[in-house]
């Protein structure tokens, strides 16, 4: 095997040389990134910044405010995560779930017809405006990538002051799930002469729904 | 419109000639030097994190053989398939056979140096496979059928009109036009059909995991979550440089890729991948498989001298192109290296040998702003220093690095030489300085590479022995005169 026979050429060599031992490189922890204040109130501002939607509104309106959104996007196709009927079954009046089968059966109609996903955020980053995602058998990774508008809900409770925080605190490192996203915004580009255009590839439009305890 | 390092003086002149490049390059570097300062308001802060990039990089460095194994353990545990390449040729190979393997018809790329490093669409084009490029600078520079200019904006050379009319003449049914948002969303409507379409989808990596079997991915426009996510077959392609230790390594170094990239605090997107489809729980949609395919393809080169080795902390940030004096006035192309600018000029030498690349390490006035703001605080202006003696070694000399000594002229050695000999002899330099100095009118007529751009500097009437000698007898006769009063 050609692969092999790579591996075992490549690791030879650096095997050999490092040998020659370096002087261990002086040891400097990451600077923490400072606690915030307010921490919710940066993250909002953040998620704004960066062009996204965000409505913080009482468990009891969900199916109201989800509505309106709707509505603006003039919506008619909306798929939630089984995830998100689950934990809201209320939101099964404006929401389908996603047809059975897997992605191969229902990939033309997530491109070509459904308009907005909705998904959760497992926890999310004060100090970046960060959602995290961490999709699952109950929710898929492409609904919250391919339809133009993007839904999020997230527990105001599951706010972390930043990155580090979230992966120590959780101990991703024990675990990690096959797939585990950041998000800060819709997806955007600014490769043609540097101006800044949005719904480059993923959801042109980010609605951030942040619900409380 | 092929560049090669080779041809990297006429190149260089040609970009300066050119008032359009000049502009699109002043303008973006302009634009992206900005950005950056405004997500580092205080230099103390930028020098901590700094200071911990490093230690991660140089840790990951000195462990990097056993940190690969463990990669690969953990990648294998989580069902990622992985694959070693030591050259450019090996990796190829490897990525075309996946691709048969699964009858694979429709390649879709995400934004990858590692895949430009190796020529993966020419290698792949000439077996009769398409391989689109999904990041819209990437796109455009494809549908030019040009290179990346820039590792970060692979199209910054290009200005609105000229992408406007490429598209005009590229895209069926596309009316001209300067307007951006039109513009990107004639690219996403072309370019999501294909990813709907696609069976294999190719992506770089910015940092793999070993501790958790992670591969990281940043970016901005989604199409790296389209690539890896909708085709059934994930192709993930990595020098092996870009291992790091811990999956707590990844904030900091994070943090200062895409502040010293774009001057972002974060990008839209950070995605982990840490397995196919299924694997634990059953998903719905992903991959089917994931690839990770691990290449050298020069960088044991780099690795084996200490100092070079430093060159593969490199985060592919783009700061150092940004700031460069050089970089910004004759644009990426002109270095006719995948990577351009001083990150470029460093490493390129280790992927391609020295014969081909040693006029890069002279391109630099060696003005320092390429280190200042690296986030890993590679020493840019010694490395090229360095790489300049290593090219003009003796035959004699032996070295690790390929094609070292393949500048070294003849001429310029007995020059040197000369210079040596008569510089410890006194009498032989009297002779010829004296020769020099009554030679002085004729020197102007000599043509040198010197007197091209500059005045000729015309030595001395009298040699600086000849006027102390002079001054001596001189002074004698003042210090004299002095004295009688
Ligand atoms: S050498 Fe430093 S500044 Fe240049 S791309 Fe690499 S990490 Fe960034």
């Amino acid at each position: 095997m050609a692969t092999t026979k790579a591996k075992a050429a490549i690791l030879n060599k650096l095997r050999a040389a490092s040998s020659g031992a370096v002087d261990a490189a002086p040891v400097s922890a990451a600077p923490a990134v400072p606690t915030l204040v307010d921490p919710l109130e940066h993250f909002v501002s953040l998620l704004k910044a960066n062009h996204a939607q965000v409505i913080q509104c009482e468990t009891a309106r969900l199916q109201t405010v989800v509505t309106d959104v709707l509505r603006e996007q003039g919506a008619t196709r909306v798929i939630a995560a089984e995830r998100v009927l689950a934990e809201f079954p209320e939101l099964t009046q404006v929401a389908e779930p996603l047809p059975p089968g897997t992605m191969e059966d229902w990939k033309e109609q997530l491109f070509n017809e459904v308009e907005v996903g909705i998904t959760s955020a497992h926890c999310a980053l004060a100090a970046t405006g960060t959602l995290v995602l961490r999709p699952g058998a109950d929710e898929p990774r492409s609904l919250s990538l391919v339809p133009p508008c993007h839904i999020l809900l997230l527990r105001e409770q599951t706010l972390y002051n930043d990155l580090t925080h979230a992966m120590v605190d959780q101990r991703w490192a024990e675990q990690m799930p096959t797939n585990m996203l950041l998000v800060s915004g819709p997806s955007k580009t600014a490769d043609i002469q540097q101006t800044l255009a949005y719904g480059a590839h993923g959801p042109r439009t980010l609605v951030v729904i942040i619900l409380p305890q | 419109m092929h560049s090669t390092p080779t041809a990297f003086k006429a190149q260089a002149k040609a970009a300066l000639a050119d008032p359009v490049i000049r502009q699109n390059f002043r303008g973006a570097m302009d634009f992206l030097r900005g950005k950056r300062q405004g997500v580092f308001p205080e230099q103390a802060e930028f020098k901590a994190l700094q200071a911990c990039a490093e230690t991660i990089k140089q840790q990951a460095l000195d462990d990097l053989p056993q940190l690969l194994e463990l990669l690969e353990q953990n990648c294998t545990r989580n069902g990622i398939q992985v694959h070693w390449a030591e050259s450019a040729q090996e990796a190829n190979e490897i990525i075309d056979g996946l691709i048969d393997q699964h009858d694979g018809t429709q390649v879709v790329k995400g934004k990858s140096m590692a895949t430009e490093e190796i020529e993966l669409n020419d290698y792949l084009g000439a077996r009769g496979k398409d391989c689109i490029e999904t990041d819209m600078g990437e796109y455009i520079v494809q549908l030019a059928g040009e290179h990346p200019s820039h590792i970060i904006m692979p199209a910054i050379h290009k200005n609105a009109e000229e992408i406007g009319q490429l598209f005009h003449e590229k895209v069926a049914g596309v009316d001209y036009t300067t307007d951006v948002d039109t513009l990107i969303n004639i690219g996403r409507t072309q370019l999501r059909e294909r990813f709907m379409a696609a069976d294999i989808g190719i992506t770089g990596v910015n940092f793999a995991v070993a501790e958790t079997g992670t591969l990281c991915l940043v970016e901005n426009e989604g199409n790296g979550r389209m690539v890896s996510t909708v085709p059934s077959v994930h192709i993930a392609v990595s020098g092996i440089e870009k291992v790091i230790a811990s999956l707590q390594d990844t904030p900091p170094l994070l943090s200062l890729l895409t502040r010293s990239a774009t001057g972002q605090i974060i990008t839209t997107y950070f995605n982990m991948i840490s397995g196919p489809r299924g694997y634990g729980e059953a998903e719905r949609d992903g991959p089917k498989e994931v690839h990770l395919v691990l290449i050298d393809n020069g960088r044991t080169q780099a690795y084996a001298d200490e100092q070079f080795r430093k060159t593969l902390s490199c985060i592919r940030c783009g700061a150092c192109m940004n700031h460069c004096p050089v970089y910004t006035r004759i644009g990426g192309h002109a270095y006719g290296t995948v990577y351009p600018g001083p990150i470029g000029q460093i490493i390129s030498p280790h992927l391609l040998g020295l014969e081909q690349t040693n006029d890069l390490p002279t391109a630099s006035s060696l003005c320092g702003a390429c280190e200042e703001v690296c986030p890993v605080n590679i020493p840019i202006p010694n490395l090229l220093q360095r790489l300049r003696r290593q090219s003009n070694l003796g035959r004699e000399a032996s070295t690790g690095i390929r094609g070292a000594g393949s500048a070294r002229s003849g001429l310029e050695a007995l020059v040197w030489k000369s210079w040596r000999w008569a510089c410890c002899r006194p009498w032989a330099y009297g002779v010829v300085t004296r020769v020099v100095a009554l030679a002085r009118p004729l020197l102007g007529l000599v043509k040198t590479p010197w007197n091209k751009g500059r005045a000729t500097p015309r030595p001395a009437p009298k040699t600086l022995n000849q006027l102390l000698k002079h001054r001596a007898t001189g002074s004698n006769r003042t210090g004299g005169a002095h004295g009688n009063h």
